[in-house]
């Protein structure tokens, strides 16, 4: 009797077995992904906000671009089929998929990339002084193209991978342009991408909607390459939580009110990987860096400090691990660009050889280096130390701790500081670098910088440019000392186990994610 | 005539003496009441531990601003009695740095909204026009949310200690005004008033001589309670981001920054808490006490934060 | 009664006159950009520059300020920058509801609590109920409400996840479960400390009641304890209770500010906060305007109450 009843349940279990595992078999996903995003973009529309928020919600998803960036940095084909540039890098002719419907329903035409791309050149003064007075014009329904004056080798790399992005919206949407602001109205934010922007609860989320009728690219069956390739869109809705507060992201990634959550700061960080129900990782976003006053200081000032600085007890007091003392002005994701030259002068932590700098410097030292730099996150606390480190070498500082706003607003007076403290986040192209430019706060006017910098966006090929850019870096970090560079900060992103088929490039991409029931 | 100047100053013997077994009753009555008596030992703690913070400190060799990288989010021990933070400073160097940031708020808060806030409410007894204006002034500050105000305030001012009174000191004005007022309008209609501007004291002499010492009761509570709230203001605009900002150790600062290290090192907000809590407890106490001494009539707390 | 109302009214004008001219010049003498936040970090001087113009921020500032008092008077309450696209009546009005909520929800909390308790202290006057009730209370103002709020989230949202940490939904879309599930803890933060000052001003008012003259006659007629607290007492501490339910409601208001951030809750303390941070100059013109005005008619609607509720007053 008694070993028939232990038949029985041992056959019971086994049957169980089975009917968890075919269940298993045919594995079911949720109809929405509930992404905690750490801030509200001011109105979405990618020609004009810089903002990383709208940049990565948006590009691809929503709107899409003729070209976009690969893995490796390279150009892929999105909207456009095919492009020709000539030898000098000075006519560009696209030529266009058919067939590409928008969320309206209309077919993508030439006529909304002429209206898209040069409201684009409009709103951004780097392209506009790189192109001049030329303007896209429409050949054909399916060709459009751009003639310059001069040879612009990066203007593919502005198309494909600007923090303003080279979005199309139909030509309809453009007309809708809000006569006071300059900005597109959200009912306007109307793009190719396989999301709708379909509803947009102020400060509190954005909804995404799958677009049925969405026409994808590229060979279904591959990876995605950076942000190029086939997007399936699996999930039915993608919902961006506006969630200010970092640990108010991670809490609610763990009560379940969220999936998936961007910037988890470093404070947060044991606590996520101390659980295995989530998934946490990293990747480079921005350098890290303290931008000088070429106007009140000079370049042995500069050296001295760069020769000081210990990088690492500046960096762990506000990124914790999530930093690397990696010395590129640019991102690793961006191979193209790499290189580490110069990187042997990188903050040096070396007292001694900072000392005799200082001695050739003009600075006075009974006066204090005024350090500007916004008050709330972990920028104070770095400059703390970077105060105490100046002590060392009898340099006394003046903290000037101002709110975002108004330090924006300071950063443009050159009487008001010596060095300030801000990060960049990346660019595609060096040239975009702001800190290099003459009339960006800090203001490298130094006339041998702007020939190499003139030298790298006029180079006829990608090699002679990039070669102008090693030259640029070794010069920075050698002798002109714009920036006092520190790194790299890292971007760390959790979400729960159940996610898969998330997309990281420069952010995350939900284009192929599905989410386990 | 002899005589009658000898009752006179026999009369005013007496009258000393009794307003001293008068004031001697009602310090036992203060005394004896546990709560306000452990009010009263908070408030005086708090406050030596500001003056003597550097005194303690360098007794124990610790530095509230010496940062040391390498000894970051370490536990309370020995050598730091409540752990160190985020940049590997002493936490309780810091707290005791902190109690003469949150005294010097408080109190500076306090008497000079008080000092400020008693004028405007005596000269808006004096002639309508001025009470209407000025009342209106106060009503419109009222209408603005405190803390909003003193977070627009800070952005124009800038962060530190300073504007933090300032605006702290602004955003209170109004309450202690009302108070000021409404107690002066009751004692300008008293007999003893009326008595001194028939024998032709001058309009000010009454109002600082006659009226001002009498409303000081209500004030002093209020000064009190002012205390409490300014400190408690100090870490509600740290926590929105416009308080005192770093190096300096504000309480408030402290906790705002140990919300995200929650995890990584619980000490860095517990101390701060509990400090601020129990300081502000002792203040609220002492007023409370205060209160039932000086102005029995009054109930409750006068206000609201 | 009506002209009372009237001239309570008129006093409104000056206090809003008051109100605009001192937002206009702290926002206005602010430094920072608005164009500069709208274009974003990477944008350029000259962009900005050209927004700047654009949005008429290089006109003096009286022309700007009687431009906007115009509109305001036309019912234009102009247009966020912040948020582009929207008017700055929209953006009121979809962070109205959240706080109005918050705080009628943190109201309802603080009755249900501080009434009985208020009361049951008074009752057992210097009992140990008492003494701990007032210990309770007095911990209850002292506690910054970000402090509870903080504990409270660790405490029941991340230790046990009884409830969500963060985040808001409308009772109307949503559904009530739902909000209540959301905005219980951001409630109780925000009415804690004032659940405490209320408990205090129920047991003071009702201690004075409890030794008047009437009760001691009801007393003295053998009318049971529990009617005289409950009949005579109670209503009579009413007139307290409702003073404290107005100042309570106006604190709410401003105090959350910290409990929304704290939460994430797009309520009109956020949206001030961050309007001030993105230099939304017509929005914050705007929300310290429905702020004001809100204040003074809870101020008319208590004093209104109070006329009803207690013969012996009369307005004029």
């Amino acid at each position: 009797m008694k070993r028939w009843t232990k038949l029985v349940s041992l056959l019971l279990v086994l049957c169980m077995c089975m009917a968890l595992t075919s269940f298993a078999g045919a594995e079911e996903y949720a109809d929405v992904i509930r992404i905690a995003d750490d801030s509200q973009a001011t109105s979405y529309d990618l020609h004009k906000d810089t903002s990383v928020n709208a940049r990565n919600m948006l590009r691809g998803t929503v709107m899409e671009q003729l070209v976009t960036l690969k893995a490796d940095g390279s150009i892929g084909m999105e909207l456009a089929e095919s492009v020709d540039i000539n030898d000098t890098s000075s006519e560009f002719v696209f030529h266009l998929r058919h067939g590409v419907p928008f969320h309206n329903g209309k077919e993508l035409t030439s006529e909304d990339v002429v209206a898209s791309l040069n409201r684009w050149i409009e709103s951004f003064s780097t392209v506009r002084s790189m192109v001049g007075d030329a303007r896209f014009v429409a050949d054909d329904t399916y060709t459009v193209s751009l003639k310059l004056n001069n040879s612009a080798i990066m203007l593919m790399d502005m198309l494909a991978g600007a923090s303003q992005c080279a979005v199309v919206y139909p030509s309809e949407s453009i007309a809708q342009e809000n006569a006071d602001t300059g900005f597109l109205p959200p009912e306007a934010l109307i793009g190719t991408g396989p999301y709708v922007f379909s509803e947009w609860a102020v400060d509190q989320y954005v909804r995404l909607e799958k677009f049925e009728d969405y026409a994808p690219y590229g060979d279904p069956d591959q990876e995605l390459d950076g942000l190029w390739g086939y997007k399936h869109a699996y999930t039915k809705t993608l919902m961006y939580y506006i969630a200010k507060d970092a640990d108010t992201r991670v809490n609610g990634l763990f009560a379940g009110d969220y999936d998936f959550a961007v910037k988890v700061t470093d404070a947060n960080l044991a606590r996520v990987e101390a659980d295995s129900d989530y998934t946490l990782y990293s990747q480079q976003t921005g350098m890290i860096s303290l931008v000088w006053n070429k106007r009140s200081t000079d370049k042995y000032l500069r050296q001295a400090v760069q020769a000081l600085a210990n990088a690492d007890d500046l960096n762990i007091v506000n990124y914790g691990e999530l930093y690397d003392n990696d010395p590129c002005f640019m991102e690793d994701g961006q191979p193209g660009w790499y290189t580490t030259a110069g990187g042997q002068y990188f903050c040096q932590n070396d007292p001694e050889k900072a000392r005799e700098l200082l001695a050739q410097s003009s600075f006075d030292t009974t006066k204090p280096l005024r350090i500007l730099y916004v008050n709330s996150g972990g920028a104070p606390a770095m400059v703390e130390i970077l105060k105490q480190e100046l002590e060392t070498i009898g340099i006394s500082s003046e903290l000037i701790g101002q709110d975002r706003s108004t330090m924006t607003k300071t950063r443009t007076d050159d009487t008001a500081y010596d060095v300030f403290f801000t990060t960049f986040s990346s660019v595609p192209v060096p040239s975009l670098r702001s800190f290099l430019s003459a009339d960006w706060a800090g203001w490298s006017e130094d006339e041998t910088l702007q020939s190499m910098m003139l030298e790298m966006t006029t180079a006829a090929t990608r090699e002679e440019a990039f070669a102008a850019w090693e030259k640029i870096q070794a010069y920075c970090y050698e002798d002109y000392c714009p920036v006092l560079m520190l790194g790299h900060f890292h971007q760390a992103a959790a979400c729960t186990n159940r996610l898969s088929g998330y997309n990281v490039f420069l952010t995350t991409n939900f284009w192929n994610a599905k989410l386990a029931k | 005539m002899q005589t009658g100047i000898m009752d006179k100053g026999e009369l005013q013997k007496i009258r000393r003496s009794l307003t001293r077994e008068q004031r001697r009753v009602s310090a036992r009555k203060f005394l004896r009441s546990r709560l306000s008596l452990a009010g009263l030992v908070i408030v005086l703690l708090m406050l030596l531990l500001a003056l003597f913070a550097p005194v303690i400190t360098s007794a124990l060799g610790v530095d509230p601003y010496k940062a040391t990288v390498k000894d970051r989010f370490l536990a309370p021990s020995l050598q730091h009695l409540f752990g160190t933070d985020n940049l590997g400073r002493d936490i309780f160097a810091r707290v005791i740095y902190g109690a003469r940031i949150s005294m010097t708020v408080g109190f500076s808060v306090g008497l000079v909204s008080a000092v400020i806030g008693t004028t405007l409410g005596l000269y808006a007894t004096t002639s309508r026009f001025l009470d209407n204006l000025l009342m209106r002034l106060c009503d419109g500050l009222k209408a603005i949310p405190n803390i909003l105000l003193a977070i627009a305030l800070m952005a124009v001012l800038g962060a530190n200690m300073r504007n933090v009174i300032v605006s702290l000191t602004i955003v209170s004005i109004p309450g202690v005004a009302r108070i000021a007022r409404s107690n002066a309008l009751l004692i300008r209609e008293s007999t003893y008033v009326e008595a001194m501007r028939c024998l032709g004291a001058g309009k000010h002499r009454i109002l600082w001589r006659h009226i001002a010492p009498n409303i000081l009761s209500p004030i002093l509570v209020q000064m009190t309670f002012a205390f409490a709230s300014a400190i408690i203001s100090e870490a509600s605009l740290s926590f929105l981001g416009a308080g005192i900002p770093q190096p300096e150790p504000s309480w408030g600062g402290m906790l705002n920054e140990a919300r995200s290290y929650l995890f990584k090192g619980w000490w860095m907000a517990l101390f701060p808490a509990l400090f601020t809590g129990i300081s502000v407890l002792g203040f609220n106490l002492f007023g409370d006490g205060l209160r039932d001494l000086l102005d029995p009539a009054a109930g409750g707390r006068a206000v609201i934060k | 009664m009506r002209g009372y109302v009237l001239r309570r009214l008129l006093t409104v004008i000056p206090t809003v006159l008051i109100v605009s001219v001192v937002v206009f010049l702290i926002v206005h003498l602010t430094p920072g950009d608005p164009a500069a936040m709208m274009l974003g970090d990477d944008a350029t001087v000259e962009d900005i520059a050209r927004l700047h113009a654009r949005l008429g921020l290089d006109d003096p500032l009286i022309v700007q300020y009687f431009r906007w008092a115009g509109n305001v008077l036309r019912g234009d309450l102009g247009y966020s920058t912040a948020v582009t696209g929207q008017s700055v009546w929209d953006m009121i009005s979809t962070h109205f509801l959240p706080t109005i909520l918050l705080a009628v929800y943190s109201q309802l909390i603080t009755i249900l609590l501080a009434l009985p308790l208020g009361m049951l202290a008074a009752k057992r006057r210097g009992s140990l109920t008492d003494s701990a009730l007032s210990v309770f209370s007095m911990l209850g103002i002292s506690l910054p409400s970000f402090m509870l709020g903080m504990g409270l989230v660790l405490l029941l949202a991340v230790q046990f996840r009884l409830l969500p940490a963060t985040g808001y939904k409308n009772p109307f879309t949503d559904g009530w479960p739902a909000f209540f599930r959301y905005m219980s803890l951001p409630a109780v933060s925000l009415g804690f400390i004032h659940s405490a000052y209320m408990m205090r001003m129920t047991k003071a008012s009702m201690l004075e009641v409890l030794s008047s003259d009437y009760i001691k006659m009801a007393r003295s007629k053998g009318t049971p304890e529990r009617a005289i607290l409950m009949k005579h007492a109670f209503r009579n501490t009413l007139l307290t209770v409702i003073t404290v339910i107005g100042q309570g409601f106006i604190s709410a208001l401003a105090g959350a500010a910290v409990v929304e951030r704290l939460f994430g809750i797009p309520g009109m303390g956020m949206l001030m906060v961050d309007s001030i941070d993105k230099r939304d100059y017509q929005v914050i013109q705007g929300i310290t305007l429905m702020i004001a005005l809100l204040n003074v008619l809870i101020n008319l609607m208590i004093d209104l109450i109070y006329g009803l509720a207690d013969p012996r007053i009369r307005l004029k």
